[in-house]
């Protein structure tokens, strides 16, 4: 598949910062005034990825993995140190303003629109700047607040919007000159479960029957469960994971367990196909193996075992990824650091 | 999936961004107790100006080569002429390179069809503009008035409006310069502070430059700053001749040209190494 036909490509893509450390002692901070020293850090590390068209995926990792800076070279921001990038066929960085009318971006708490006017005017405002037809303006103002009930609070200058009206005004103006990549990185942070399902619905309807491709950069797990299919995980600047969350359960042990209580003590539990995680007689929990579905065991234990109640958790994925960031820190830590 | 064709916005070309030249007034009208505090602060310092100099030409006629009355015009009309950048001095505005830079928003000016700098210049513009209007009201009331001297003749007022068009765009590059500093300091307003006081002081917005000692007189004629107020003001009372108005505009527009290309050379740099705090 060619550069172009993906929305998003980056082969082997670096980018390292050189930060001034400060010299410790006397005169400290006279001597890193004069004489800094200066080190390389690498933010991000070879990262390869592709999305394609229309699809809607999530990039995770911990604070300070690299994501916001991988967003900040994908949107033409950040020049790269090194390696590739195609947004929508073009090198973003080197053609930033035919780039713009590709992408639009949410960066989290920061705001495009103009603190001291209505949300309103600002879109407006945006209308000009991207020389948006007024007939696809208006479908898209029309469309936006058909879901986000943008018009409730659009006449309110944006500094007395709540931070869950701001969002959706900023949802509004990333894609208001109809960009077919769409780039949001954190943008459900600090809102409220209501507000956040009504951005999760904009957002499917936006990959869904406008065919966007979105990347969305969050910490909020339940967002990724609910949104996307496929998740691409970096951390310490490296791609670790890209798969699906299936995928990922599969591979970093986000397994379910069936919990089971029995009607009298059972001295011993074994199902084929299962790791018994705890037993204490009356309640057991295992973790099915293998090819093994936790329906497997439940139907298991049914027919083996005086059974009084018996369920089914799935692994929390906010859990999982804790524990994929933990075993990368391992990791990591046993590793040679980077440059 | 549904998917519709995406049009080709790459084809799009902005030719509506100088409507951002409205939001100067969309910002004014969004505080309105400003719209009486601009004309009430200038009529303050116009009138102090006044006192002043009338008391220095108590008992001379001239001083530095001036007449009172040509003292008194070059000085309220430097001070309408501040008066016409003072929104553009971005200290504190929140759509400003300062501000954007320290929150982090000048992300959002790289991800526009329109560079950062024309986005600053039709911000800048928009500001100037409006200032413009207060200055041109100032400027109506005080030849009403008779406060201040009328152009030399329809000349005259030709080449003060080239002389101050030209002095206008020096200041603009050099403020931006200051502005565009931010990307390497990320904290400039100390720089800022200390800049617009050099330039208020050196451009002869505060003192009329005639007036200055002989060494700082020297050290303001061979910097840029003179060019935005003494120039134009010299012109239009008189003090330099109007036969004299070609080498000036001249050097004015040396000026534009050669800190147009620092400014397009500073922007180049800015953009390579726009850094963003906290993510």
């Amino acid at each position: 598949m060619s550069d172009v036909d993906d929305a998003i490509v980056a082969r082997d893509l670096t980018k390292t910062f050189t930060v001034a450390r400060k010299h410790a002692g006397r005169f400290a901070a006279l001597r890193s005034l004069f004489d800094p020293v200066l080190e390389k850090v690498t933010v991000v590390d070879r990262l390869t990825m592709r999305v394609a068209r229309g699809e809607l995926v999530a990039l995770l990792g911990p604070n300070g993995a690299g994501k916001s800076t991988s967003i900040k070279m994908l949107t033409g921001i950040l020049t790269p140190t090194s390696g590739e990038v195609y947004v929508d066929g073009r090198v973003p960085h080197k053609d930033r303003t035919t780039n713009a009318r590709s992408i639009g971006a949410v960066f989290g708490q920061k705001t495009q629109l103009w603190w001291d006017l209505p949300a309103r005017q600002s879109f407006a405002l945006l209308r000009d700047i991207f020389d948006v037809p007024s007939a696809l303006y208006d479908r898209q103002i029309a469309d936006f607040d058909s879901i986000l009930e943008l018009s409730e609070f659009w006449n309110t200058p944006v500094r007395n919007l709540s931070l869950g009206q701001r969002v959706r005004c900023e949802m509004a103006a990333a894609m208001l000159h109809d960009p077919p990549i769409v780039f949001l990185d954190e943008p459900t942070i600090g809102m409220d479960v209501v507000v956040k399902e009504q951005t999760r619905e904009f957002l499917r309807a936006q990959v869904q029957e406008r065919g966007r491709t979105i990347v969305l950069t969050t910490h909020d797990m339940t967002e990724v469960a609910r949104l996307c299919e496929r998740v691409l995980l970096i951390n310490h600047g490296r791609l670790m994971f890209d798969g699906t969350l299936t995928q990922l359960k599969a591979e970093h042990g986000g397994t379910s367990h069936v919990n089971v209580t029995f009607v009298e003590p059972v001295a011993v539990v074994s199902v084929p196909g299962t790791r018994l995680v705890s037993h204490d007689g009356m309640r057991a929990v295992l973790a099915p193996e293998g090819a093994t579905t936790s329906e497997d065991v439940v139907r298991a234990l049914i027919s083996r075992f005086p059974v009084a109640n018996v369920g089914v958790e799935e692994t929390n994925l906010e859990d999982l990824m804790r524990d994929v960031y933990l075993a990368q820190l391992d990791a990591a830590s046993s590793a040679t650091p980077l440059a | 999936m549904t998917s519709i064709a995406i049009p080709d916005v790459a084809k799009r070309r902005p030719h509506r961004s100088w409507r951002l030249l409205r939001v100067a007034v969309l910002n004014e009208r969004a505080f309105r107790i400003r719209l009486v505090v601009a004309p009430m602060m200038l009529a303050v310092q116009l009138y102090l100006y006044d006192r002043l100099w009338t008391a220095v030409f108590q008992h001379t006629g001239k001083a530095a080569g001036l007449t009172l009355k040509q003292t008194l015009t070059y000085s309220l009309m430097a001070l309408l002429m501040g008066r016409i950048r003072w929104n553009a001095r971005t200290i504190n505005v929140r759509d400003s390179i300062p501000i954007a830079v320290r929150e982090g928003t000048i992300v959002y000016w790289f991800l526009r069809p329109i560079s950062p700098g024309r986005f600053y210049m039709w911000r800048q513009s928009g500001d100037v503009l409006y200032g413009g209007m207060w200055a041109l009201l100032g400027y109506v009331v005080l030849l009403t008035g008779r406060v201040i001297n009328p152009p030399h003749g329809v000349t005259g007022a030709i080449v003060f409006a080239v002389s101050l068009y030209l002095g206008q765009v020096v200041l603009y590059y050099l403020g931006q310069i200051v502005d565009i500093t931010m990307f390497w300091m990320l904290s400039n307003n100390g720089l800022a502070r200390m800049y617009y006081f050099v330039q208020d002081l050196l451009s002869g917005v505060f003192v009329p430059l005639p007036f200055m000692p002989p060494l700082m007189l020297a050290i303001a004629t061979w910097l840029p700053f003179s060019s935005g107020v003494n120039v134009p003001l010299s012109l239009y009372v008189g003090r330099t001749p109007l036969s004299h108005a070609p080498g000036q505009l001249a050097l004015q527009l040396f000026w534009c040209l050669v800190l147009a290309v620092v400014t397009k050379w500073l922007w180049q740099r800015a953009s390579q190494r726009v850094t963003v705090q906290g993510g």
